[in-house]
This record gives structure tokens, C-alpha cells and sequence, in this order.
């Protein structure tokens, strides 16, 4: 990070870049360095930063509620229907192969067999229900990023 | 999902700072003019937030200005409200007009 009082923190402005895109980040990055360079400090810079992104993560929520619904529902009945007995006495720590698929697949192939670890390797039940939620919202989205893909290129004209 | 089409208190205010500023209006004004007329500090984000609201709206319309130095080589993005904007403003100002009239508690006419 730069030491120049006129500099803003070069990361928070790869944060605003990355983490709340939208059509105004652009416009938005400019008044926040003009603001810096007319004596705002960078704890102002950082608190600003933030807000921005929080916004612009719950807008995108609000934005694509389908998606996170799928998810969340998606994630809840997984589970349900995994191991229903296991929901009065959910442990705190899973063994891999406990993973729901394709997740107990990646683990299982990135795994050593000869690693003394081998047979230990557990995961917090945290992870294991955010893996599930991911895949879930990855799957919402493909579902429909791809009709709307197939959509638009059966729609171009033929050349 | 229908848009909605009246305003809330942060579009409004939004709304009010851009017709005030004219042809000046951009994040920063804008923020300026929140703090001094309405005393309220508003982060750039949840201004831009509203705006992103408001144009999608169509109440304002947004062009780019030209990138300068002081910005980081990045353009100001200005804001104007459009006749559909002015009419939501003046149906809001008479709807918390008649909102407002006839509260006795507002009027002194109660302790």
C-alpha cells in the first residue's frame, strides 16, 4: 500500500472494482478519490468502500432472489433427505467422505491415499453446508444463464 | 417483478438534491447538498444505490462528463431529472401535503 497521503488505498479500490460492479462503479471510484484528495482520511476511504460493496452484494441478493431461494431451500431438503436422523445430533465435524456429492468426489481425487492424514481429513459442518449451498447457487445459475444463452444464439441471424 | 413507481425518503431526497443542482449534479454535490440542507452524512455508495433505482425508473437520466486527474482519470457521471421525475415529485409533494394537514400534534393545537 502506498504511503502518499494523495494516493487512495490502492485495495480498496480493487475491492470496489471487484466486489460491486455496476454501470455507476466507475462514476462512483472518481468521487470517492476526488473526496480523498480534498482531505478524507483513509479510514473514510475504507468505511465508504464497505457500504458500496454491502450495498451492491445485497442488491445483487435482491436482484436474483430465485437463485438464493433455489439455494437455500435446495441446501435445507439435501440435508433433510441425506440424513434425517442425523439432524437431531448434527456433529460438528464430518469426515469427507461424508461430503455431499460432487464434493466428496473433489476431495476424495485431490486426497493421497499414502498421506498419513489420510484417514482424518475432516471438515467443519459449516463448510460442509456452505459447499452444499454453492453448489445449489452455482446449479440456480446455470439453470438459468444457459436457456437465455441458447435463446440469444438461436435468435442471430445466420450468416 | 413490477417496478415500483412511487418514491421512498432516499430516492426522494436524491431526487430533490439532483433538481436543486441542475446541470451540476453528481455524487459529490449531491452528497454536499444531503449533508448541508437535510444534516444527513450519506455514503456515496447508498447515493448511488438510489440512483441506480431512480433511473431505472426513468425518474433522471445520467451522461458521462469528462475524465480528470483529480479523479483518477476517471469522468463524473451527471445526473438530470426527467419530466417523469418532476411529476413523481410534485404527486409526492402532494401527497405528504395532505399527509401533513390536519395533524393537531404538528399544528401546536395539542400538548
Amino acid at each position: 500500500m502506498s504511503s502518499d497521503k494523495s494516493q487512495p488505498p490502492r485495495l480498496a479500490i480493487w475491492c470496489l472494482r471487484h466486489a460491486a460492479p455496476g454501470r455507476h462503479n466507475d462514476a462512483l471510484t472518481g468521487d470517492l478519490i476526488e473526496q480523498f484528495r480534498d482531505g478524507r482520511t483513509h479510514g473514510w476511504f475504507w468505511r465508504q468502500v464497505f457500504i458500496a460493496v454491502t450495498i451492491s452484494i445485497l442488491r445483487e441478493i435482491w436482484r436474483h432472489w430465485p437463485h438464493f431461494g433455489y439455494a437455500i431451500v435446495g441446501t435445507a431438503l439435501s440435508w433433510f433427505f441425506w440424513d434425517a436422523p442425523a439432524l437431531r445430533r448434527v456433529p460438528a465435524w464430518l469426515h469427507w467422505n461424508e461430503l455431499p456429492w460432487p464434493w466428496s468426489q473433489i476431495a476424495l481425487e485431490l486426497s493421497r491415499p499414502g498421506h498419513p492424514n489420510y484417514r482424518q481429513l475432516v471438515i467443519p459442518v459449516e463448510l460442509v453446508l456452505l459447499l452444499s449451498f454453492l453448489t445449489f447457487l452455482v446449479a440456480a445459475w446455470l439453470g438459468c444463464r444457459l436457456p437465455s444463452q441458447r435463446r440469444s444464439a438461436n435468435a442471430r441471424p445466420a450468416l | 417483478m413490477a417496478k415500483r413507481s412511487y418514491l421512498g425518503e432516499m430516492e426522494l431526497m436524491v431526487l430533490l438534491a439532483v433538481t436543486r443542482l441542475g446541470d451540476e449534479a453528481y455524487g459529490v454535490p449531491i452528497s454536499k447538498e444531503l449533508l448541508t440542507l437535510a444534516g444527513r452524512e450519506v455514503a456515496l455508495g447508498s447515493i448511488y444505490a438510489a440512483l441506480d433505482r431512480l433511473e431505472e425508473k426513468d425518474f433522471v437520466s445520467s451522461s458521462l462528463g469528462d475524465p480528470t486527474p483529480q479523479r483518477g482519470g476517471r469522468a463524473k457521471r451527471y445526473f438530470r431529472v426527467t419530466p417523469t421525475g418532476l411529476r413523481a415529485l410534485k404527486m409526492t409533494r402532494a401527497a405528504l401535503t395532505n399527509l401533513w394537514s390536519g395533524v393537531p400534534v404538528l399544528e401546536g393545537k395539542h400538548s
